[in-house]
């Protein structure tokens, strides 16, 4: 049995069978390389906007998480220079190079900038979710396959087993968590105002009002849905049931398809009419442990693996060069 | 057994740390949240804290988040004139944009302000301010 082909379970006999059902270590190692090269195009993609940070007021500095307890905002420099670190765990991360050492390292190191980046005023919820899986992925064996470490190793690829089945399954749990969350802070902060639309709207117009205030740029879209509220309506109840269904993830093939692409299309619609987006969910990457992502590696490798070789078949003067 | 029991500690700390402790607490930290992006039931009209130019014929200008607050992220830039307006500080931040804009020949002055609308009407094509205050107004270029 694999990670993908277990029914969802009812009893705590079936749960634990559910938990600890057997994977290939390629799953997960599948899972190591996109979740931290992700982590590490998020991190080059937002260094401009970090070093900004640096050169805010002191007292613009609000630390949430494990920043809280501090009085200032740490140097400049030691920002830069844990970025820096980050990066460069991050690369050895995806590559799965000196796993004990740079699972960790990479996982805390972006926590931490990550946290630097939210203490600013605003929490942005952007990172909360890579960061969460990364610090599971970086504590499990995830570099057991196709990383450095594994071909120093030269032994064997280890067989399918439970220690790389549970961290996937847990993985999309946190996925899971993250969302049924945001479906509930909808129901219990904005009630039946968000069912029949007219948080949404409110919610719409106010940023988009408070963009064009500050300068920036806002959809198109927002001003046309928020003078035609009613097209929120729908869009409000099918937010807040793909958000509280997230579970569905769990289940096999079609109905975890249908939800993946409803949480994603819910990602797209909020991009189109506010210009905020969530790259996570966005990439894909946020539903990647539901999937059994080895075989697609596998097949598209095989793809282009035959292609080269019928490649270099056909080369002229192939055959003498054989011969020679 | 050792095995297992990570399994099930993982999950474990999932669903409660992750999950029912944000709950719990109601508290948007990082990576611990109720993730509550579009939550709250917000009013239509909506005070906005910015910092415009002014042009010599009185014209307001826009200015970017990188002007008002240094930084390219819209909700940091609103945040950095908040604190700046909490903190009694809105003439410093003034004279900050102020330098920030200088090259702009035509610029003569920049508000630290709080503009009042109602966001519907704004997008219907009604921009009157509910209400606006001036917190601080400086010259560009003095």
């Amino acid at each position: 049995m694999t990670v993908t082909d277990v029914a969802p379970a009812l009893t705590p006999s079936r749960a634990g069978g559910w938990l600890l059902a057997s994977a290939p270590p390629t799953r997960l190692a599948a899972l190591r390389v996109l979740i931290g090269s992700y982590c590490v195009i998020r991190l080059l993609s937002t260094a401009p906007s970090l070093v900004q940070l640096t050169d805010l007021p002191d007292q613009q500095f609000a630390p949430v998480g494990v920043l809280s307890s501090l009085d200032g905002p740490p140097a400049g420099g030691l920002v830069l220079a844990a970025l820096v670190v980050a990066i460069a765990a991050g690369l050895a991360f995806v590559l799965g190079w000196r796993w004990r050492v740079a699972g960790p390292l990479f996982a805390v190191a972006f926590f931490l900038v990550s946290t630097y980046r939210v203490s600013w005023g605003h929490v942005s919820h952007a990172d909360h979710l890579p960061a969460l899986q990364l610090l599971l992925c970086g504590l499990v064996p995830a570099a057991d396959a196709w990383s450095l470490d594994a071909r120093r190793r030269r032994r064997p690829a280890p067989p399918d087993g439970s220690r790389y089945g549970w961290p996937i399954r847990v993985l999309g749990l946190i996925t899971v968590v993250t969302y049924v969350l945001a479906g509930l802070a909808k129901l219990r902060y904005g009630g039946m105002g968000w069912l029949d639309g007219e948080v949404l709207r409110n919610q719409v117009a106010s940023d988009a009002l408070q963009k064009t205030l500050l300068g920036a740029t806002s959809s198109p879209l927002s001003g046309w849905v928020a003078t035609h509220g009613w097209v929120l309506v729908p869009a409000s109840v099918v937010a807040v049931a793909v958000e509280l269904a997230a579970p569905i993830a769990f289940l096999r093939g079609r109905w975890r398809d249908v939800w993946v692409a409803s949480a994603w299309l819910l990602h797209v619609g909020i991009a189109a009419v506010m210009a905020i987006s969530f790259p996570y969910p966005l990439s894909g990457v946020a539903f990647a442990p539901f999937y059994a992502l080895e075989r697609g590696v596998v097949a598209v490798a095989g793809k282009v693996g035959g292609r080269g070789r019928k490649a270099r078949a056909d080369t002229p003067g192939r055959a003498a060069t054989k011969g020679d | 057994m050792r095995l297992s029991w990570r399994a099930w500690t993982a999950a474990a700390v999932t669903v409660l740390v992750v999950g029912a402790v944000p709950l719990g607490l109601d508290r948007d930290s990082f990576p611990l949240s109720t993730f509550p992006m579009f939550a709250a039931d917000i009013d239509r009209t909506q005070s906005v804290d910015t910092a415009v130019a002014i042009r010599a014929d009185g014209t307001v200008v826009r200015l970017t988040p990188a002007e008002i607050g240094g930084t390219t992220v819209v909700n940091q830039a609103a945040s950095v004139v908040t604190t700046a307006i909490v903190g009694g500080r809105a003439g410093e931040l003034c004279t900050t944009i102020a330098g920030r804009v200088a090259g702009d020949a035509g610029l003569v002055a920049v508000e630290v302000l709080t503009e009042r609308y109602d966001a519907v009407r704004w997008f219907d094509g009604d921009r009157t301010p509910v209400q606006r205050a001036v917190h601080a107004r400086c010259a560009v270029g003095s």
